[in-house]
């Protein structure tokens, strides 16, 4: 039964709101405006600076379907582009490597990695052509800890103003510890705001993480808000059979968090590893998730491995619930869902975000570091109620 | 361990003993041969016609063939096939120069356009098809069409079994669930195979491979025994 967009809003208050309808994850006309109304006008990650680590580096990519190459120019300083050649719309860069120039692959137009047209062949008898007016068309670009990212919209506001100074508040990560060491994509298929409502709560974790669970208390965990981001935080647990614990003697300050920066890029972060991960729309009910882990330099193989096996155990138990979700909300049985006001006020504001860009022309910018909601006091407050 | 062979000539054979269809309507003709599949064309103008079998698409990257309409200018349409060729796309010629404005059959071709197309570097027998009539010019490529189909079936699924899967996400599985998986996580270690593979296939889509992981098995619930099928993309 197709479920055709009707466009709304999400009630403010979590606890008497109504989820995003079903129409939201399956109708192709909301696909294609998110992709002007969010993805073009948001910072994507496109690439970790160490793929770019010298001048002359550069990698092709696309946003939105929009082919974008980025590169160090002579200067050291990242840059990106359309990939578009201005002559007549052929690509100029493919794959990745490094080079002292770009070329055009159509006709041979040559560009310096500024951007600026250096040659031009066969253009002798053209009129009324100024090479200076022809350079590649360049794109917003920005890094936030170990990661590259671009904005399609050439007047939005830089990264720290989106979420950037927020996390470097709330996460307190120091990239500099830290070294990747596992990368692996999966193609899901469900809407990629599917995999991101599971991600923006703990709600589920008793239920389809047994292993997960087993090192925290969902009493305990709680979620803040800011404007683009959430954070969800458990301390780990003590006690429980050590030999079914993934982290059996946790310190007192030992916490996992998860962290949503709106739209799409993630991070997880356990005591002794992070991983961040990047959702893209593919179609309306695919999405391809990259999940890039992080460990300390001084850390065991053996733990690696160990922590790869755990997080692959917890990612195909949400990919299989997802994909559930996905299949679920074709039914005719169902429009729409309520929320947990005590754990799913992450996904609310998710809802909350997805709805103000479709329907918003000018979007506010917040850089406040204090969390909107305080749960731990809600938690406290409420505890009498049997929450 | 057994390998899995996309048996490629047997295919050929059965479109080889297929009784021609007793149709004097070249398109119900081809579509009969052409066994279901959806050709998608990118015309260089706008068509308006429904023709069931064929989806006109907007760009020449999602199309099977673009069609180039010549309503004159025999030097100019030459140079775009050429140009397109070039590009690596598969071009087929439809020249209604002779027609009126607005209609896809002619009684004959602009004679200007077969020296102008020797005047480039296009070898003719490169082109899909050659016609002055619209629905002629579709049959005839789509029948070869499901060759083709069948070709990058095979590529895409010597691919991803031999790169992905025996390369990389094997040892992935094997990781999670052993040897040999047991029955409770069948599903969980198909999901696993699916997904991962399905995320190597996204990398073929845009080199003309355009293909999705449709069902992930493991007989014998063994890990080195997976066979998958793939379904095109639509």
């Amino acid at each position: 039964m197709k479920k055709v967009w009707t466009n709304r809003s999400i009630n403010s208050d979590v606890s008497v709101a109504r989820t995003l309808d079903a129409s939201w994850y399956l109708d192709p006309q909301v696909f294609e405006l998110e992709q002007e109304r969010i993805f073009a006008r948001t910072w994507q990650c496109v690439a970790r600076v160490d793929e770019l680590a010298k001048p002359g580096d550069y990698l092709a990519s696309d946003v939105v379907g929009e082919p974008i190459v980025i590169l160090r120019d002579g200067t050291n300083k990242l840059r990106a582009y359309y990939n578009v050649c201005p002559h007549r719309a052929g690509i100029v860069a493919r794959g990745k490597g490094n080079r002292k120039s770009l070329q055009c692959l159509y006709h041979g137009w040559t560009f310096d990695l500024e951007g600026c047209l250096l040659r031009i062949p066969g253009f002798d008898g053209t009129q009324e052509f100024d090479p200076t007016q022809n350079g590649l068309k360049e794109v917003r670009i920005d890094t936030w800890g170990s990661y590259i990212f671009v904005n399609l919209d050439p007047d939005a506001a830089p990264l720290a103003q989106w979420w950037g100074d927020v996390a470097n508040a709330t996460t307190g990560l120091d990239w500099s510890e830290w070294r990747l060491v596992e990368r692996a994509e999966y193609l899901i298929d469900c809407n990629w705001k599917v995999y991101i409502d599971n991600y923006a709560e703990g709600y589920h974790v008793p239920m389809a993480h047994p292993a997960l669970n087993r090192e925290m208390n969902l009493d305990d965990y709680y979620v803040d808000t800011w404007r683009f981001q959430s954070t969800q935080r458990v301390n780990v647990k003590t006690g429980g059979h050590v030999s079914k614990r993934r982290y059996p003697n946790p310190g007192p300050n030992d916490a996992i968090k998860y962290h949503v920066f709106f739209p799409n890029f993630m991070i997880d972060c356990y005591p002794d590893n992070i991983s961040c991960n990047i959702v893209k729309p593919i179609t309306p009910e695919r999405t391809l998730l990259t999940f890039e882990w992080y460990f300390k330099t001084d850390v065991d193989q053996s733990v690696m491995d160990s922590m790869v096996k755990f997080a692959d155990e917890v990612q195909y138990e949400d990919i299989e619930i997802c994909e559930y979700v996905q299949r679920g909300l074709k039914s005719r049985s169902y429009d729409a869902g309520r929320y947990s006001a005590r754990h799913e006020n992450g996904v609310h504001h998710f809802h909350e975000l997805v709805v103000e860009f479709m329907n918003s022309d000018e979007i506010r910018l917040d850089t406040s570091t204090t969390p909107r909601e305080n749960w731990k006091d809600f938690h406290s407050s409420n505890a009498a109620a049997g929450d | 361990m057994t390998i899995q062979l996309f048996d490629y000539t047997s295919q050929l054979a059965k479109m080889a003993a297929m009784p021609r269809p007793e149709s004097a309507d070249p398109v119900t003709a081809a579509q009969v041969l052409n066994g279901g599949y959806t050709l998608k064309v990118y015309p260089t103008e706008p068509i308006d016609r429904v023709i069931a079998g064929v989806r006109f698409v907007e760009s020449a990257d999602d199309a099977d063939t673009v069609l180039v309409v010549h309503r004159g200018g025999a030097a100019a349409t030459a140079h775009q096939i050429e140009e397109r060729a070039g590009l690596g796309q598969r071009v087929a010629l439809l020249d209604v120069s002779a027609a009126d404005a607005n209609a896809w059959s002619a009684e004959h071709a602009d004679p200007d356009l077969l020296p102008a197309l020797t005047n480039t570097i296009v070898y003719l027998t490169t082109l899909a098809a050659w016609e002055v009539d619209l629905e002629r010019l579709l049959a005839a490529v789509m029948t070869p069409m499901r060759d083709g189909q069948i070709h990058r079936l095979l590529m895409a699924r010597q691919m991803v079994y031999y790169w992905a899967w025996r390369g990389i996400v094997i040892d992935e599985v094997r990781r999670l669930f052993g040897d040999e998986i047991a029955p409770e996580w069948i599903n969980r270690a198909a999901i696993q195979t699916r997904s991962r593979l399905g995320a190597y296939l996204i990398k073929l889509r845009g080199r003309g491979l355009r293909f999705f992981m449709d069902r992930v098995e493991f007989p014998n619930r063994r890990v080195d025994e997976m066979r998958f099928t793939l379904v095109a993309e639509s």
